[in-house]
């Protein structure tokens, strides 16, 4: 144990005397905005009143001002022809809603709601055992109180219940305060309200409420992301009793897939994206490719990504990518078949990057046999040809370094193996990179092989990450030795790490571990992060 | 193949889960999606934006690349509806033969084109007439009706089935055929800009599409 | 600019019973206690109607009856008590008045009001109750609903403007009990002393023992202890104390026509104050114990000397008189005197040696025998002398819901962003806590100094790695 100790250099101090972006994987110029989600949305919650902030519109139009002198895109075209379409559809719409509009709504609903939930529903959803037994429901609905989303059972049978929802939170918000959360045993009940909408997450899984809320925040991104906020504000500002599912039909999978990654993909939770192990010498090729020849004006983003990881990404000069609005776009590509099948060219609103208006996006995977999409975002809703040959270029250099090759041969294992790294008491890791907004995991093996061990293994990090970011009581270091494992937790300025030892493990094994891993992963760091940050 | 090769732009337009993308995929690839016939409860394969294909099409003296957009039928794409059929030549209307709301979108966006769409034909296309084949009861579209309509705005009715591919390939090359008869349209696009014509040019690739 | 944190204070308190007034129109009648009373009945109604409704709200995805709803500004804690009767306890979210670029706004400090804690609050304010009054469906048995609403107002309208919100914490989860250990021989004394009482008074069905605040002997149910301990250490001995402050205690010889005048300092806390004043039996409680089983009345008389007190449970249906209270004084009175004076010499020597510096801190519970442990709070009484940080004492309450959600045993060893290691142990149903202030100790190090201190306090107890 002693001579084990003189080798040891326990967390807490190791790493203090290196220079910021020095540790593994860091660096100062990164190109995804460095930020933690957990703190972003705190901050938001409490500055509330500033929409401003929430919606920092403008990015794009300030794009096409400094980019082309000819042919602004004629947006305010669009959003006027969305409007006059709102207007004509009125009419249909005047009666068809569950409540009343006059804003009162809780104070005639709330007396009467025990009876309501349970006279009216014979036939609804609520009553089937294995909609009830769901673990996390996500309802999204307006702030009428029409249902808009339900992750399980149809938004149309569950009326009564979300009209509740809407009650209870109006009925709190009477009194000049907002709802937050309802605990019942193992179950949170979490209450996002956004301008025009409401969101709530039912939940009996290991997310804290932080957690869920953050959750429901990448939703409503994902409403943005399809609608934009402007589009929204105007629709409702119109007609308050408005039935959004109209204009959402085809992007419930979106809602499902991102809900579904959510629940084991730890890049939401940490507000990071992982990386495509590759030697750093394809992934430079890769990016050269593209600076070379979709050196477009107007093009902002160019982005190649698989299985849900990164594997390069070019940007315009001045702009950045936020984490959340990159799992959007992972998030779009993992749910549309169709893009396999046909080069796309589709409108996508950033809501982090401008929450006003829409890129465009041209969507087209790299081959026929590679999981590689490549997506090329600009301002210009014309473009389409221009990138298409930029596209058939990138790929014709790319397969002629066998870049494309060395893509999918990185493909063929979803990330790497634990028994890669070398230290036999570690489990199981993540590691983020705070600079770069990246991280890095190994694969779940065994005893995680299982899917409910999985979910287990998912809720721990959870619980960790959830004790270390507290709001109120952050903390630098925890170690919890638990029933089936122990584990280490540990931020510094630099990094986040969550580590998994079996339960038996000692402590100073456990440290002596850690500091491995950490040599080991600068010893990677060039293939398992990007560190430089072209741009066109 | 660069997909900026296009003689002619075909677009289609019509109500989400009205057959679009079946209709391409069966002209394009010559399949269809059969475990999941035209539509499900929640439709994991609705067409997000649009997307482009070519195909080459023979009509006899010549041969024409065709760029066929598939739209999104969702109402949100509505407003940027433009992006998709500026410039298009012919404009596939559909509508789901079972689906009588259908045909209602399927007038809109026949207004919608007149009104900003001048050169573009109007090709009006009932889909999914395997379903009505096999139980009449479920045609909610009548076939004179259309035909009526379309003799109002100048257009010409097509029923297909993406399931079977009846009408598909004549429908297109229907179109094509319209297109190259017309001298209007040829002088104009070789005015235009000759990289993007090769109606004259021996074609040594027989047959090529993007995706 | 950060101004001071307001403190967490009490909005409102209430009780409700949704099977009394079913119909639309009589809402009113579901109502068994609001406090504040300064309310119209409108909003009574209207909160009371929000509270049905979130429990009906989430019945709907569980069987699990809710426990707290969180807003930004308040925090609603409820408790079905019994079957229909809710209670609700509503606190305020403590704020401080922040500027931002010149802009002030309110920040609210959701994190500082903890859920455990404040649930515990609120069945601690039931059990007290039931332990003054019984089961409310037994009241409404016994009379009706008249009479429960009186009762709850009678005890509740004194009782919450009581309760130290502001200084809730982890301790009211354990709601334990601080007990003194004592030799062999004199803990046998004590407890053939009560054997000896209840022998000679056939009324006295049960009694306990304390020395100050600490508990010797008891032959009461845990949960009765649990809350008569929190009632006697609260509520009765501070007041008592600072009448005792007062004058010095007088040795009670002041016995005229009583032929043996025996020396000694016992007299009654609740009884009779005076013994040669037989017109004034005092006041002396009625309680309810082992309520969820037999359910038995007794009068709850409680007699002290010097340091020590002995509680006495005598059966409600013996009327307390005057002769009771005599012989009882006379047996009791010498007795508990010698062996107050007895004990305090123990406990001078044993508290002693514990002046030293100490660089630690801690809490220790055990679930089994309810014993609590502190060395963070000052002293034992539920007051503000903590000598750690708000924040860190809250640290201690997380670790605490953590290890009670997720394992029987477990460790929890935690570095705060001010530098402070926090360790939490659960083992054998004993919890421990310990906060080392040493900014430059390791994982290890403060591993090692858990060890030692373990070793040194508590050696029995965990199993070390």
């Amino acid at each position: 144990m002693a001579s084990e100790n003189e080798t040891v250099e326990p967390p807490g101090d190791e790493f203090k005397t290196l220079d910021e972006g020095n540790e593994p994987g860091g660096r100062r110029d990164g190109f995804l905005v460095a930020s933690d989600s957990f703190e972003d949305f705190a901050r938001l919650e409490e500055a509330k009143s500033s929409i401003k902030d929430r919606h920092p519109s403008g990015t794009i139009n300030k794009i096409v001002r400094e980019g082309s002198c000819e042919d602004p895109p004629d947006k305010q075209d669009e959003i006027e022809s969305v409007s006059s379409g709102i207007a004509s559809m009125a009419t249909e719409e005047q009666n068809d809603s569950a409540f009343s509009d006059n804003g009162n709504v809780a104070e005639q609903v709330a007396p009467t709601l025990s009876a309501s939930i349970h006279e009216e529903e014979e036939l609804d959803e609520v009553h089937k055992p294995e909609w009830k037994g769901q673990k996390k429901h996500v309802f999204i609905l307006s702030e009428a109180g029409k249902p808009i989303y339900s992750r399980y059972g149809a938004e149309d049978k569950l009326v009564t219940i979300m009209g509740v929802m809407q009650a209870l939170v109006s009925f709190v918000q009477d009194s000049k305060d907002s709802m937050r959360c309802i605990i019942s045993g193992k179950h949170k009940f979490v209450f996002l309200t956004r301008d025009h909408l409401l969101l709530v997450a039912v939940s009996c899984t290991s997310s804290s409420t932080p957690q869920l809320l953050l959750q429901l925040n990448y939703v409503y991104n994902q409403v943005l992301s399809v609608l934009t906020y402007s589009h929204i504000n105007k629709i409702f500002k119109q007609r308050h009793n408005y039935d959004l599912r109209r204009l959402l039909t085809g992007a419930e999978k979106f809602f499902d897939s991102l809900l579904n990654l959510m629940d084991h993909e730890p890049g939401f939770l940490l507000s990071a994206v992982r990386c495509l192990p590759l030697p750093s010498a394809v992934r430079d090729v890769v990016a050269q490719s593209i600076v070379q020849h979709a050196k477009v004006k107007d093009l902002v983003f160019a982005i190649l990504i698989a299985n849900n990881q990164l594997i390069t990404l070019v940007r315009m000069k001045k702009y950045f990518l936020h984490p959340a609005d990159l799992h959007l776009i992972f998030n779009l590509v993992s749910a549309s078949e169709s893009f396999k099948t046909a080069e796309s060219w589709t409108p996508i609103c950033l809501p982090k990057f401008d929450s006003g208006g829409y890129l465009h996006a041209h969507v087209s995977y790299l081959d026929d046999n590679c999981a590689a999409c490549l997506l090329l975002l600009t301002v210009d809703r014309d473009m389409f040809f221009t990138l298409s040959e930029c596209k058939s270029k990138i790929v014709e250099r790319l397969h002629r370094y066998n870049c494309i090759e060395a893509i999918r041969e990185a493909l063929t294992k979803y990330t790497y193996s634990i028994s890669q790294v070398g230290i036999p008491d570690l489990r199981h890791f993540m590691y983020k990179s705070r600079s770069t907004a990246q991280f890095t995991s190994p694969e779940l093996e065994s005893p995680y092989h299982t899917a409910s061990e999985q979910e287990r293994i998912f809720g721990l990090y959870q619980y960790l990450h959830h004790r270390m970011h507290s709001t109120s009581r952050p903390l630098k270091i925890l170690f919890h030795v638990g029933s089936y494992e122990t584990l280490l937790g540990w931020v510094t300025s630099g990094f986040e790490l969550y580590a998994v030892f079996g339960p038996l493990v000692t402590k100073p094994t456990a440290i002596n571990s850690i500091n491995k891993l950490l040599k080991w992963i600068k010893k990677e760091e060039d293939r398992l992060f990007i560190l430089n940050s072209p741009t066109f | 193949m660069g997909a900026s090769r296009v003689d002619m732009k075909v677009v289609l337009l019509g109500k989400e889960y009205g057959g679009k993308t079946s209709l391409v995929e069966r002209y394009l690839h010559d399949r269809f999606a059969g475990d999941t016939p035209y539509q499900n409860v929640r439709n994991y394969n609705a067409t997000i934006g649009a997307a482009f294909g070519a195909k080459k099409v023979d009509i006899g003296d010549k041969v024409l690349t065709l760029g066929v957009w598939d739209t999104a039928g969702s109402e949100r794409y509505e407003a940027m509806s433009r992006i998709y059929y500026r410039g298009a030549k012919a404009a596939i209307v559909c509508y789901d033969l079972t689906d009588r709301t259908s045909f209602e979108r399927a007038r809109f966006w026949v207004n919608e084109l007149m009104k900003n769409e001048e050169g573009c034909k109007i090709y009006l296309c009932g889909t999914k007439k395997d379903l009505v084949i096999s139980d009449k009861r479920t045609r909610e579209v009548d076939y004179h009706m259309t035909t009526d309509y379309a003799e109002e705005i100048h257009a010409e009715v097509h029923e297909t089935s993406s399931k079977t591919g009846e009408n598909i390939f004549e429908l297109f090359t229907k179109i094509a055929k319209d297109f190259a008869s017309n001298p209007e349209n040829i002088k104009k696009e070789r005015d235009k800009d000759k990289e993007t014509l090769d109606l004259y040019e021996d074609n040594k690739k027989k047959f090529g599409c993007c995706g | 600019m950060t101004s001071t944190k307001s403190p967490v204070s009490l909005a409102n308190f209430f009780i409700f019973n949704p099977t009394l007034g079913p119909r639309e129109g009589e809402e009113h009648k579901k109502i068994l206690l609001y406090y504040p009373t300064d309310v119209d009945i409108d909003t009574k109604i209207k909160n009371i109607g929000l509270c049905e409704a979130i429990v009906n709200f989430t019945s709907t995805f569980t069987d699990a009856p809710c426990e707290v709803m969180h807003t930004q500004k308040r925090r609603q804690v409820f408790y079905q008590a019994e079957k229909n009767f809710w209670i609700v306890m509503t606190v305020t979210i403590p704020i401080s008045h922040k500027t931002k670029d010149g802009v002030p706004y309110i920040e609210y400090h959701e994190d500082d009001v903890q859920d455990s804690v404040f649930q515990a609050v609120l069945k601690q304010a039931y059990k007290m109750f039931r332990f003054f009054m019984g089961p409310f469906s037994d009241i409404m048995d016994r009379g009706n609903v008249q009479s429960l609403i009186q009762r709850l107002e009678h005890f509740y309208y004194r009782y919450l403007p009581t309760l130290k919100l502001d200084n809730s914490d982890i301790l009211d989860v354990f709601n334990g009990i601080h007990f003194l250990p004592l030799d062999k021989h004199t803990y046998l004394r004590i407890q053939s002393f009560t054997n000896l009482l209840e022998a000679t008074f056939s009324q006295i069905k049960y009694t306990a023992f304390l020395y100050n605040d600490q508990l010797v002997w008891s032959g009461l149910e845990q949960d009765d202890m649990r809350t008569m301990y929190k009632y006697l250490t609260t509520s009765l001995f501070p007041p008592f104390l600072e009448q005792e402050l007062q004058g010095s205690p007088v040795a009670n010889n002041d016995r005229r026509g009583s032929s043996v005048a025996t020396l000694h300092y016992g007299r009654y806390i609740n009884g009779p104050p005076n013994m040669s004043d037989s017109s004034n039996l005092g006041k002396v409680p009625r309680v309810y114990i082992n309520t969820e089983s037999t359910c038995e009345e007794c009068h709850l008389v409680v007699y002290r000397a010097l340091s020590a007190t002995v509680c006495l449970l005598v059966d409600a249906s013996y009327p307390l008189q005057f002769d009771f209270y005599r012989s009882i004084d006379g047996l009791v009175g010498p007795k508990l005197s010698v062996l107050a004076s007895d004990i305090s010499e123990q406990y001078v020597k044993r508290s002693t040696p514990s002046t030293g510096e100490v660089q630690f801190k801690y809490i220790y519970f055990n679930h089994m025998n309810l014993a609590q442990k502190t060395t963070v709070h000052t002293d034992s009484k539920k007051s503000s002398n903590v000598n750690i940080p708000a924040d860190i004492l809250r640290l201690l309450s997380d670790i605490n819901s953590d290890l009670s959600r997720n394992v029987d045993e477990g460790e929890t060893i935690v570095k705060s962003i001010t530098d402070c290691w926090v360790v939490g142990k659960k083992s054998d149903q004993r919890e421990f806590y310990v906060v080392i202030n040493q900014k430059n100790a390791n994982l290890i190090e403060i591993n090692e100094e858990v060890k030692r201190l373990c070793a040194t306090n508590f050696n029995n107890i965990f199993f070390l790695d």
